[in-house]
């Protein structure tokens, strides 16, 4: 029966391939340094300014021309008309005027949601080419100025319907001051400090340049940032026990435990697998599936714990499948609860550091996590991660990243 | 266009004699060659496209090809590895036998140089065998070693001792017949590679078809690099078959498992990596010779008796992957445009297994498992 079996084999490998025309594959991703907000390097600078070294670098690391791309979608949060911003970013990116440009928000995923917008652009056919980014200077605009406008009677009326928090997490959050918590907070801390010694995060990192205030209060060139500057090092679980809790004086959610205030962009390249072998471009990754999922908005944290086996689910994978997991750090807690929920091996997750160590530019940090996972998978020869975070108001989102090799 | 049904039985290739451009052989098995007998007919255009000679073979028939020595007799190639040479005078038996594959046969190709009578037969016992197509000798004349099951042998039409394979691991290789090592082995695709025809009018030039549902057209003068001159892509399934036109440098016709049958014609892009040829050398393939200062795009106009020397692996790694073919690292994206649409000939309802050109008359032939043989005008 060999005939029958060769000839079964030749055509299912087309029929593969065929399948594969359709893959969305990502051709290069870049990420500025994450910088603290309001005192870090990017104190001074114009998001804007973040978004167009992102932009101009995953152009020119790719080696295609910029009217190649057919669409820029930006994930930002916080920044007042980010559609001015990230317009003008892209001009002077040099990418042309004929490429459009949108902006969008679903909070701390915003950045993984541009990507999954663009995927979804060139599944449609809308696009060939793409890029998602996420941009956002927490120094420019803080959290405490976006607060809703909304009827605040009706929305408290609303929240009394809601359990306020599962025992799961709260047990989790009370647990968090703990010594050995702390001990293992800080192993994922010292993470991303041994990342950085370790120059793990050079090839992701685009050394941007910087702007300060000048004299006359005009922003004027500054120092090239080329490293992440929240990262910190000399941390102890001593100095982390110390932390007064930030937001109840009997709560446990210190600034130790939580994800930084910072500022950041990152831009992946994405194209269909037809279209970068037309350009001649060896794709780096492909979008393997991806979803997301809403939650009770009281406990928005536990966001992953329900859209990671939802993607998984879609991919028809299980956790063993997944090398790496990149899962956003809002808060120790949050996260906690997630992983153990989900029964994250230790060893898998933020191999070079979360949030709480890197710092969580909102917009920007979805697309950030997806390029630190890709060069992570790519120094360690491994093939398969998923990005995941929670998001504000009870949401969670996903994705699975896997190499080409 | 003329079709031909032959009922009962699933066509697997079918020549055109280099005799006369009437008759048309086909070589079919029974139940989609899978099990069952196989049977060799040739049908004559002056007799109304009658059937004037056949026979049946104990195991499907996978390989059809004429004498080149003498226009009544006709070779075949059997899934039970065995070849046959036929007279279409008397079909009754073959006038030989030649048995020494030990799995199923996949192609037979006559030499078609003047002198001696040889055919080269391919298998999927991994091997190549040449032999003396008059059956004097007993037994193979060569026996060449392939890493893989064969799919495809042809004789070079310029050249008498050298020959072309197409192998499972995707390579083309090229041999000279008295030779037990390839001369020539190019990593033509990532998947098997099926069959493969040489360039009528360039000898350097040859074209593949592969489980990867491309045609690639190489230049043997770059080899081992593996940069195509151009890709064609618009099979859906695995490329089954492919002939060179006689008529023009730039013609193929290819049939497919997605049962279309293709005829392509590369002449714009070919003149275009033609007029670039001399601007381009920021975009040559990898070559050791860099004091050469006949680009690569030239060469595929400008047959040149230099052999180019073997890249070192480190100029091959600087230079984009193989995988880009030379009609986009010279055009750019000009190479899209100019990249040939195919006509389609035939829309069959099953795989198209064989094509094959008249050398007296601008028509080919094309033939598929749905029972149906098919000649058109081109």
């Amino acid at each position: 029966m060999e005939r029958a079996s060769r000839l079964l084999q030749h055509i299912a490998t087309g029929a593969a391939l065929n399948r594969q025309d359709e893959d969305v594959v990502i051709l290069g991703c870049k990420r500025t340094p994450i910088c603290k907000a309001k005192r870090g390097g990017f104190r001074d600078t114009p998001a804007g300014d973040l978004l167009e070294a992102v932009l101009r670098s995953v152009v020119e690391e790719a080696g295609i021309a910029s009217e190649e791309v057919e669409d820029v979608v930006v994930g930002n949060v916080l920044a007042d008309q980010g559609i001015l911003m990230a317009r003008t970013a892209q001009l002077l990116a040099d990418i042309p005027h004929t490429v459009p440009t949108v902006t969008l928000n679903r909070q701390c995923a915003s950045g993984l949601q541009a990507i999954m917008t663009v995927a979804g652009e060139i599944r449609t056919g809308t696009i060939d080419l793409g890029i998602g980014a996420g941009v956002e200077s927490m120094s420019e605009r803080s959290m405490d100025q976006i607060r809703p406008k909304v009827c605040e009677p009706r929305l408290a009326s609303r929240r009394g319907s809601i359990k306020r928090i599962s025992p799961g997490l709260a047990d989790k959050s009370s647990a968090s001051g703990s010594g050995k918590r702390l001990r293992r907070k800080l192993t994922y801390l010292l993470r991303a400090a041994k990342a950085q010694a370790s120059n793990g995060f050079v090839r992701e990192i685009v050394p941007t340049l910087s702007r300060v205030k000048g004299e006359d209060g005009e922003l004027v060139p500054g120092p090239v940032v080329v490293e992440d500057d929240g990262i910190r090092p000399q941390t102890t679980a001593e100095k982390l026990g110390k932390l007064r809790p930030a937001f109840k004086p009997d709560g446990s959610t210190t600034a130790g435990n939580s994800s930084q205030v910072s500022d950041g962009a990152a831009a992946v390249l994405l194209a269909s697998r037809r279209k970068a072998r037309e350009l001649g471009l060896q794709p780096r990754a492909r979008i393997v599936a991806s979803a997301v999922c809403g939650v009770p908005p009281d406990i928005m944290g536990i966001g992953p714990a329900v859209a990671i086996p939802k993607v998984l689910e879609k991919a028809g994978m299980r956790m063993d499948d997944i090398d790496v997991f990149e899962i956003n750090e809002a808060f120790a807690s949050q996260a906690v609860y997630c992983v153990e929920e989900l029964g994250v091996p230790r060893e898998k997750l933020n191999p070079r550091g979360g949030a709480i160590a890197l710092g969580h530019p909102l917009g920007c940090t979805g697309a950030r996590q997806v390029v630190t996972l890709i060069h992570y998978l790519e120094d360690n020869n491994l093939n398969t991660g998923i990005v995941s975070m929670c998001v504000g108001m009870g949401m969670g989102a996903a994705a699975i990243i896997a190499l080409e090799h | 266009m003329v079709c031909l049904r032959v009922d009962g039985v699933h066509p697997y290739a079918i020549a055109f004699s280099p005799y006369t451009g009437d008759r048309l052989a086909v070589a079919s098995a029974q139940h989609f060659g899978i099990a069952g007998k196989g049977s060799v007919s040739v049908f004559d255009r002056s007799q109304d496209w009658a059937t004037i000679a056949q026979a049946e073979w104990k195991d499907g028939l996978f390989s059809a090809a004429w004498a080149e020595t003498n226009e009544n007799q006709l070779l075949t190639c059997s899934g039970d590895g065995t070849c046959q040479l036929w007279d279409i005078a008397d079909m009754s038996k073959p006038l030989h036998v030649f048995a020494e594959h030990t799995k199923e046969a996949t192609r037979v190709s006559h030499c078609q140089a003047r002198e001696g009578a040889l055919f080269a037969s391919s298998s999927w016992d991994q091997s190549v065998k040449v032999w003396d197509a008059t059956g004097a000798s007993g037994h193979s004349l060569a026996t060449l070693s392939h890493q893989g099951f064969v799919y495809d042998v042809r004789w070079s039409p310029h050249r008498q001792h050298t020959i072309a394979s197409a192998c499972e691991d995707g390579t083309v290789s090229v041999w000279d017949t008295r030779a037990p090592r390839p001369a020539q082995v190019v990593q033509a695709h990532a998947h098997e590679a099926l069959c493969l025809d040489w360039n009528k009018y360039d000898a350097n030039m040859l074209v593949s078809g592969s489980v990867d549902r491309t045609v690639r057209c190489f230049d043997l003068r770059m080899a081992p690099s593996a940069v195509p001159l151009y890709v064609l892509e618009a099979h859906q399934l695995a490329v089954r078959t492919v002939a060179c036109s006689p008529f023009d440098v730039d013609v193929i016709a290819t049939g497919s498992y997605d049962m279309c049958a293709f005829l392509w014609n590369v002449r714009a892009l070919r003149t275009a990596m033609g007029q670039h040829g001399d601007t381009s050398t920021r975009q040559q393939p990898p070559s050791s010779s860099s004091s050469s200062s006949s680009s690569a795009a030239a060469t595929i106009t400008t047959p040149s008796s230099q052999v180019q020397a073997k890249p070192t692996t480190a100029e091959a790694a600087t230079v984009l992957p193989s995988s880009v073919p030379l009609q986009q690292r010279v055009l750019g994206r000009q190479a899209d445009a100019l990249l040939p649409r195919p006509r389609l000939l035939s829309k069959h309802t099953e795989f198209v297994t064989g094509v094959d050109f008249n050398v007296f008359a601008p028509e080919v032939a094309h033939c598929s498992w749905d029972s149906t043989i098919c000649v058109h005008p081109v």
